[in-house]
């Protein structure tokens, strides 16, 4: 690609320092007025101790075109700071990396930076003063001398420079006009192919085409020639107004000692990948493009905004036919100027015939083309054998070149309408570009299907929408069911296979059945025999179950063992020792006699250390 | 006294219903008859009444088409057509008379591709419906599944089927969402340009009569920006009327 179009959100002043130190804190020197200062600050962030810094220019002579070296160097330190060189008019400095050393006579940080001038003369680097936590170190001043390429030092020409050409007489909107963008260069410098175009032209409001280089000419500008490389783009203004346009280039130089070194000698393989080029960035003078509104006077009805010069045809086909049958308007524009949001004029239904919108056909022109052509079809259908011919249409276009409106027609076209053969019932269509296979008609019924009856239930309330949280709940309570159904299945199953588990579940059950007998019994008679006799049997078919223990194993000796083992609370171990003896005396010794309140009592002590021992992991 | 006030309330929502609905039957009847007597305005107000009071089913969405239809306004004809189309999309009437007004206009219907035309041929009521049968028919044989192991042989594969359609039912009621979101619209105005940007002196890029049906993506103020085809513009959203 020679021109390439880079957008750039920075602006179009060149940066001199383009290089990212990455963990360092960029820096940006102040360039102070002389007269005033003398001096240039600048503050970064270094070690607090004394700092020794360098600063060098090598070559010092150089022939325009070549490329000199600055290095800034920190002496001491481990990292340096991005440092941003002032523009000096006429000298572009760039930045190009930084070098580390360290050794056993310590660190340094080189900055580097190419120096180009873009024409002869001498240039002052500096001085510069360097300014640190209240240290001031002083760079003194280094001068560059750029000779010309003949030997004349005394000359000032610039060597490379842009400039920007717009139309001389201030465009219309939608007029189609030249951007050309120049680059003057002195013979014997040497320029890559490739040019990069960095924005400053209006965002908005503007149609731009691509640029394309012309041929390249020479030109004489201040007593001196110089070769002119030209790019030219159509632009197409979508507003009126005034606008900056501040566009940027960057074009790469050629070092001539490079090439020198690196020309292959056999003209066609170059195995270090071609000269070493120094991009340089040329800002070009910033110009006040005005383009003015289309005038309202003499503005014709049917005008839509076309301007440029334009030809304007048609072709009707066919002029013979019956009623109802399809005729195939074409309707071509073309010229130069805005084509491409040109609408040619179509026709609008009327007594005699129906009119379809127009559809472009064929293909769509670029916005910023300067000239081209549109192809629109349209299908007019008469209504009646009265018809005798298409009316004419007219297009207007605003020509910019004499500034004013001019109107362009074509027809009328005569026509032959015979009647219709099936009556003027049935309607005939053919829609360009429509579905009807091969362009053939497509025969349509001849009317709407009638009213349908009223609906079969009419809505209460807000339909669907106001039952959405209702739905959402009902639905929600599916897979809520069926983890249940899951957790209730998979338990049935564990306690259908495990013993053990299936009898823990069923201790509480056991011991609460036998406490309501031993309850029934103090009801029905209050014998301390019947109701121990059911305390007894609670507790030995709690434990029994809950221990998973054969019929009969669970006696006082194994249960107390297991509670203590369980770290039962002494009281509750008593308590349990104090029942159990009490139960076997009252059991198989008779011999004690219980009132009823005691009964209720020890009822109600089971039950408690049956809670409490359900509560204790044996 | 809660009790008795719930009752109240039943009973009168009971009876205000066939009120309302005796008041339905009766806009729509005199809808129908103004129709019939070429009083069309009237016709039109009647069923934009009953639109408007939220019964908008595919009956009364399709005569008032007829009725806009009749009375020149192919846009308004072709919007109540093709709404009454998304909650009815396999009747044949309201895809004749879509077809015919759209053809009158000179517009082309929109293609889809094959799934979605196949997802679209049921309303989202329909999918709501299916979808809900399958999930419940869903439950019950994963109820089976885990609560029968005998029977999952037959559990198991019921279960994927009917996941597969509840998977398809979502895609349909995803589709019909994407709609909502990103509705059609019709054109409501005629000489209507597609313009390359919402500025009033952008480029135009395409010419739309009124009635033709585009694919509303974004709204940026009096601005939306609009799917024809392959083309993507903007229009005013004064001239669209989305179909809901």
């Amino acid at each position: 690609m020679l021109f390439n179009w880079i957008p750039d959100p920075r602006g179009l002043v060149p940066r001199v320092n383009q290089v990212d130190h990455g963990r360092s804190p960029k820096t940006n020197l102040v360039h102070l007025p002389r007269k005033v200062a003398g001096v240039l600050f600048f503050a970064f962030a270094l070690s607090a101790r004394a700092l020794d810094v360098s600063f060098d220019v090598q070559p010092r002579l150089l022939n325009l075109g070549e490329t000199a070296q600055a290095t800034l160097t920190f002496h001491g330190v481990r990292s340096a700071p991005n440092v941003d060189f002032p523009q000096i008019p006429g000298l572009q400095i760039t930045g190009t990396g930084q070098q580390m050393q360290f050794g056993t006579g310590g660190s340094q940080v080189s900055l580097t930076y190419n120096l180009f001038a873009q024409r002869p003369g001498r240039f002052a680097i500096g001085p510069y003063t360097l300014e640190y936590n209240g240290e001031q170190i002083q760079i003194p001043e280094v001068a560059l001398e750029v000779r010309a390429p003949n030997g004349n030092a005394a000359a000032t020409n610039e060597m490379l420079f842009a400039r920007l050409t717009l139309p001389s007489d201030p465009p219309y909107v939608h007029q189609v006009f030249d951007i050309v963008l120049g680059i003057y260069f002195l013979p014997g410098v040497e320029l890559t192919r490739e040019v990069n175009l960095l924005g400053g032209f209006p965002e908005s409001g503007f149609v731009i085409g691509q640029f394309e280089e012309l041929q390249m000419v020479r030109e004489e500008v201040g007593g001196q020639f110089y070769n002119l490389r030209r790019f030219r783009a159509k632009a197409r203004a979508l507003t009126a107004g005034a606008f900056d346009v501040r566009p940027a280039l960057r074009v790469g130089v050629i070092d001539p000692n490079q090439r020198q070194q690196r020309r292959d000698p056999f003209g066609f393989f170059d195995p270090f990948g071609g000269p070493v080029a120094t991009p340089v960035t040329l800002p070009v003078p910033p110009a006040n493009l005005v383009v003015r509104s289309i005038p309202v006077e003499g503005r014709p009805a049917g005008y839509a905004g076309a301007v440029g010069r334009f030809e304007f045809a048609m072709d009707v086909r066919p002029r013979e036919l019956k009623v109802g049958e399809p005729i195939t308007v074409t309707l071509r524009l073309q010229g130069t100027g805005n084509v491409s949001a040109a609408l040619p004029p179509s026709y609008r239904d009327a007594d005699l015939f129906k009119a379809y919108e127009a559809r472009q056909v064929g293909d769509v022109p670029d916005p910023a083309a300067e000239s081209g052509s549109k192809t629109f079809e349209q299908v007019v259908i008469p209504r009646s054998d009265a018809m005798k011919e298409l009316p004419a249409l007219e297009f207007s276009f605003f020509d910019p070149a004499a500034a004013q409106y001019r109107t362009v027609s074509a027809g009328p076209f005569p026509l032959t309408v015979h009647p219709s053969a099936n009556g003027a019932g049935a309607l005939l269509l053919q829609v360009p570009g429509g579905t009807a296979a091969g362009g053939g008609s497509l025969v349509l019924g001849t009317d709407i299907v009638y009213l349908k009856p009223a609906p079969a239930r009419w809505r209460n309330g807000g339909g669907l929408a106001a039952h959405v949280p209702l739905l959402v709940a009902v639905h929600a309570a599916a897979p809520l069911a069926l983890a249940g159904l899951f957790f209730a299945t998979r338990r049935r199953n564990r306690l259908a296979t495990d013993v053990a588990l299936a009898r823990r579940q069923k201790a509480p059950r056991i011991a609460r059945a036998n406490l309501r007998k031993a309850e029934a019994a103090l009801k029905e008679s209050a014998a301390p025999a019947a109701v121990f006799g059911a305390l007894a049997a609670a507790a030995a078919d709690y434990f029994g179950h809950r221990l998973n223990l054969p019929p009969g194993a669970a006696d006082a000796p194994l249960i107390l063992e297991k509670l203590r083992a369980a770290k039962t609370d002494e009281a509750a171990l008593a308590k349990w020792q104090e029942f159990f003896a009490l139960s076997d005396r009252i059991r198989y010794a008779s011999a004690a006699e219980l009132a009823r309140a005691d009964l209720e009592t020890w009822i109600s002590t089971v039950a408690s250390l049956l809670r409490k021992a359900e509560r204790v992991k044996l | 006294m809660g009790w008795i006030a719930a009752f109240f309330i039943l009973a009168a929502t009971a009876l205000a219903a066939p009120e309302g609905e005796a008041r339905f039957e009766r806009t729509f009847a005199d809808a129908a008859k103004a129709y019939d007597e070429n009083r069309l305005p009237d016709a039109i107000a009647g069923w934009e009444a009953l639109v408007a009071e939220g019964q908008n089913q595919p009956e009364t969405l399709f005569n008032l088409g007829n009725a806009y239809y009749r009375n020149g306004n192919l846009g308004k004809a072709i919007l109540a057509y093709r709404e009454a189309q998304r909650r009815a999309p396999r009747d044949p009437d309201i895809r004749a008379n879509l077809g015919f007004a759209a053809q009158s206009a000179g517009i082309e219907l929109p293609a889809r591709k094959p799934l979605a035309a196949l997802l679209l041929d049921f309303s989202r009521a329909e999918w709501l419906g299916f979808g809900a049968a399958c999930f419940w028919l869903l439950a019950g044989a994963l109820a089976v599944w885990i609560a029968w192991p005998r029977l999952r042989f037959a559990a198991r594969p019921a279960a994927a089927v009917l996941a597969a359609l509840l998977l398809l039912a979502l895609a349909g009621l995803a589709l019909h969402r994407d709609l909502d979101r990103t509705p059609e619209g019709v054109v409501m105005l005629a000489g209507q340009k597609v313009l390359s940007s919402p500025l009033e002196t952008a480029t135009p890029l395409l010419a739309v009569p009124e009635g033709a049906l585009v694919r509303m993506r974004e709204n940026r103020g009096t601005w939306v920006e609009v799917e024809l085809g392959e083309t993507r513009g903007w229009l005013p959203a004064a001239a669209l009327a989305p179909v809901r």
